[in-house]
């Protein structure tokens, strides 16, 4: 899917998942933060990620 | 000069010389901040009699030639995060109204234990995040002086004292410096214990400190840096002496991110540009370098992680107190209660690959340069724009903030400089040589 779509589609599901857990009127206060919410969750998911890139827990101080 | 223009090795000087007392040079403080503080509002507590019950106990020891270490009697402050024995620690939130923990956090320890004096806490945003303090920039009272470590960058830059604490998630430390005409640093992550400072997120909080020159930031990381075994994130990496470190100072290899510049306004740019070309002539190796593609992802990665991080670390509060809240942090813990798991690992996996890109740009300089803002600070109450330290805190890499001159209008400016992790001594060496160059940060007219 590409970026836009599934922006569209996070959008859809960060409201649904607002109302069901803050209820309807904190979930229409999110409203505005929710599009660039799903924005950046959009790059995050379409970004190429090398398939052997672990993640980083911490930024690997300890030696 | 005044006592409350000293810096911290001028001060930690003349009180081994025993030309200046730490009850004097505490005391020419408290009466600054009793001038100033109305209008610059730094100060969240500010511990009067037990800055002064210090102040004695170290011009007693002094005057029987003892000296508890290198910052003997020298006054700082710490942001209102970092846990205070016996003193109100809030947090800039209602949520934390009346807390008073029983322990120092591990920096305000360390600063203790090498003699310096803890004259009070420090606004903060709340949280650390955005809602904001209620401090303003001394340079100009109508404009923010950045945030989250909103009164830490004032208070230093008001000479209410020294030397402050501040923390750096996203780019809470070097910002306000810079926008305070500031020397602000943040270390590779894990050099500085987090033990004891209220976290935003477990991977990306890192302790910052702001003074008033490179030399002093030296002397402040080398007290506080090091393993502590309470902190799971500590590092064991050994810790050079940074004073000897920046000693060594030589003209330096720098790489120039280009891509920042056309981010930030024109005259942002253009001063920035005439800061490095001053030091081209002055015998820096100045080169062009672009950043990895990774670099694109940075905020949108930072985004989820911090988010993810916060609504873990709140839930609990949350749960009891979600009214209590403002409005930012309340938005920034309820969006991470929301990011689903898979995103917030791939944005673990995208910032080591970031860090992994990242690492032969930085073998082959000893900085990479920024400006520090894409702005001067701007007017109102909101805390600017840290995209510019995004990645650094992203990334855990070590950065620095010097000034570099002031804009049309007097607002100060700075040069970013950025380097591989554990690699501070090479980094404060490289800005001391550039401070040198540029010539230190002046005081604001207040």
């Amino acid at each position: 899917m590409d970026r836009d779509s599934l922006r569209a589609q996070f959008v859809t599901e960060l409201r649904a998942a607002a109302e069901r857990r803050f209820g309807a009127a904190r979930a229409a206060l999110l409203e505005p933060i929710i599009a660039d919410a799903a924005g950046w969750m959009a790059e995050v998911a379409t970004y190429p990620v090398d398939a052997e890139e672990p993640p980083a827990f911490y930024a690997e101080p300890a030696s | 000069m005044s006592l409350h223009e000293l810096d911290i090795v001028d001060a930690a000087r003349a009180i081994r010389d025993k030309v200046v007392s730490p009850v004097d040079l505490v005391d020419a403080l408290l009466e600054r901040i009793e001038a100033l503080d109305a209008r610059v509002q730094a100060w969240a507590y500010v511990d009067r009699p037990g800055a002064r019950a210090a102040a004695r106990q170290a011009t007693d020891e002094a005057a029987h030639g003892v000296f508890r270490g290198p910052l003997h009697g020298v006054p700082f402050g710490a942001k209102d995060i970092f846990y205070s024995a016996g003193l109100p620690t809030e947090g800039g939130s209602k949520v934390m109204a009346g807390f008073v923990p029983d322990y120092d956090a591990t920096a305000v320890a360390r600063l203790k234990a090498a003699g310096a004096i803890l004259l009070g806490k420090l606004h903060t945003t709340e949280f650390a995040t955005t809602d904001p303090a209620p401090t303003r920039n001394p340079w100009n009272l109508a404009c923010t002086p950045g945030g989250s470590s909103s009164g830490s960058a004032a208070a230093v830059a008001a000479r209410m004292v020294p030397l402050a604490l501040g923390s750096q998630t996203i780019g809470s430390n070097v910002r306000p410096a810079s926008y305070c005409g500031l020397v602000g640093f943040k270390p590779t992550f894990g050099r500085i214990s987090t033990r004891g400072v209220m976290p935003l997120s477990y991977t990306q909080d890192h302790v910052g400190l702001m003074a008033r020159n490179v030399e002093d930031v030296a002397l402040a990381l080398t007290v506080t840096a090091g393993h502590d075994r309470d902190d799971p994130s500590s590092s064991r990496a050994p810790v050079p002496d940074y004073m000897d470190a920046i000693t060594r100072r030589r003209a330096p290899r720098i790489a120039v991110l280009r891509e920042l510049f056309e981010r930030a306004t024109a005259e942002v740019a253009d001063v920035t540009a005439q800061a490095v070309s001053r030091l081209a002539r002055a015998g820096a190796t100045v080169e062009e370098a672009k950043l990895p593609p990774t670099f694109r992802v940075v905020p949108a990665a930072a985004y989820l992680i911090t988010r993810g991080d916060t609504a873990s670390i709140h839930a609990d509060r949350y749960a009891s107190k979600a009214d209590l809240y403002r409005p930012a942090i309340r938005s920034f813990i309820e969006m991470g209660m929301l990011i689903p798991g898979d995103l917030y690992v791939r944005a673990l996996r995208i910032r080591r690959q970031f860090r992994r890109e990242l690492a032969p740009l930085l073998n082959r300089y000893d900085a990479l340069l920024t400006p520090t803002t894409p702005g001067p600070a701007p007017e109102g109450m909101g805390t600017g724009d840290p995209q510019f330290q995004t990645p650094w805190s992203l990334s855990g890499l070590p950065s620095i903030t010097v000034p570099c001159g002031l804009t049309g209008s007097g607002l100060p400016l700075g040069i970013q400089l950025v380097s591989g992790s554990f690699t501070e001594a090479t980094l404060l060496a490289t800005a001391a040589w550039c401070e040198d160059i540029l010539g230190r940060g002046q005081p604001p007219s207040l």
